[in-house]
């Protein structure tokens, strides 16, 4: 179960590169409303993949 | 005497060397982001003039470099950079962003990144701390710790997704959002490497603190949200 949780930060990080991604390419092909929604989902993934990782308090 | 040869023979490789660190990154910055805009049509004279001026001033600051640092540094860095930026200024609206080529500019981004690197230099320590007569004698510390296995293969994953945003920006046509798309991708990259590092050092390292379910309990907020977020783009995608 502890290195499911490891794989799973690993994966959110990944997912969070391809939201990014996708953000970016949206603003270039004149979809605002669609890269607003894949930066927003790129942060999310990003901060949870750091929250699974840290210690309580920290 | 020998010995004086193969010093002379190093000291002239070093040279060279250096020369060449500073001259083939800058030249290649100079050809693909300076020269090309400015032998366009309806350039004119004056940004050809400075556009050679700075290639003028990157040779005079490589060749000067190895001898006088300051003056090298001057000529080569400051007088090339600040002369490539008046070629610019003076072509205006032949450098829009509309009218730039993706794949040129993000190779003229890579050439400028390469002349940062050739400019780089060490500080030279003004003393060695295993030198100092009050150092206590005995075998070096060795570290407590070892990073997690693949750490560096989880940094080196993580530097090679932080890419793609900075590509993509360069896609971006419409001048008021170029800026915006080009912060943004900076900041994905910059997000992307920092969490990546922390996961590639932190995995492993939780074991006799954290029990799992405690660990993903302290990502309830941004889990959710992400929930909220995919559930609400499964719908849009769903009612189109």
């Amino acid at each position: 179960m502890s290195r499911v949780v490891d794989v799973l930060s690993i994966a959110l990080l990944a997912f969070a590169a391809i939201a990014f991604t996708l953000g970016v390419k949206a603003l270039g092909d004149e979809r605002d409303l669609a890269a607003l929604y894949w930066l927003v989902a790129g942060a999310l993934l990003l901060r949870s993949a750091t929250d699974i990782l840290r210690p309580k308090g920290a | 005497m020998a010995n004086t040869v193969d010093g002379g023979d190093r000291g002239e490789a070093t040279e060279l060397l250096q020369r060449a660190n500073l001259l083939l990154p800058g030249v290649y910055a100079w050809a693909s982001t300076v020269l090309y805009p400015a032998t366009l049509r309806g350039s004119g004279v004056i940004p050809k003039v400075a556009a050679g001026a700075a290639l003028a001033s990157l040779v005079a600051g490589a060749f000067v470099s190895p001898r006088n640092a300051d003056l090298g540094r001057n000529l080569g860095l400051h007088g090339f950079v600040g002369l490539s930026a008046m070629t610019w200024v003076v072509l205006g609206n032949l450098v829009r962003v509309d009218r730039l080529e993706p794949m040129k500019a993000a190779l003229g981004v890579i050439g400028w990144v390469l002349f940062a690197f050739g400019w780089r230099a060490l500080r030279k320590p003004t003393s060695v701390p295993a030198d100092d007569p009050h150092v206590l004698p005995g075998e070096p510390l060795r570290p407590r710790g070892r990073l997690p296995i693949g750490a560096v293969a989880v940094l080196g994953g993580a530097v090679v997704c932080a890419a793609p945003p900075l590509l993509f920006a360069w896609r971006v046509t419409r001048a008021d959002h170029a800026l915006f798309a080009h912060a943004v991708g900076i900041l994905c990259s910059i997000g992307l490497v920092t969490t990546g590092a922390d996961i590639a050092v932190r995995r492993g390292r939780w074991r006799p603190l954290e029990p799992p379910m405690r660990r993903l309990s302290q990502a309830t907020i941004p889990l959710t949200a992400l929930g909220i977020v995919a559930l609400a783009g499964i719908i849009e995608l769903l009612s189109n």
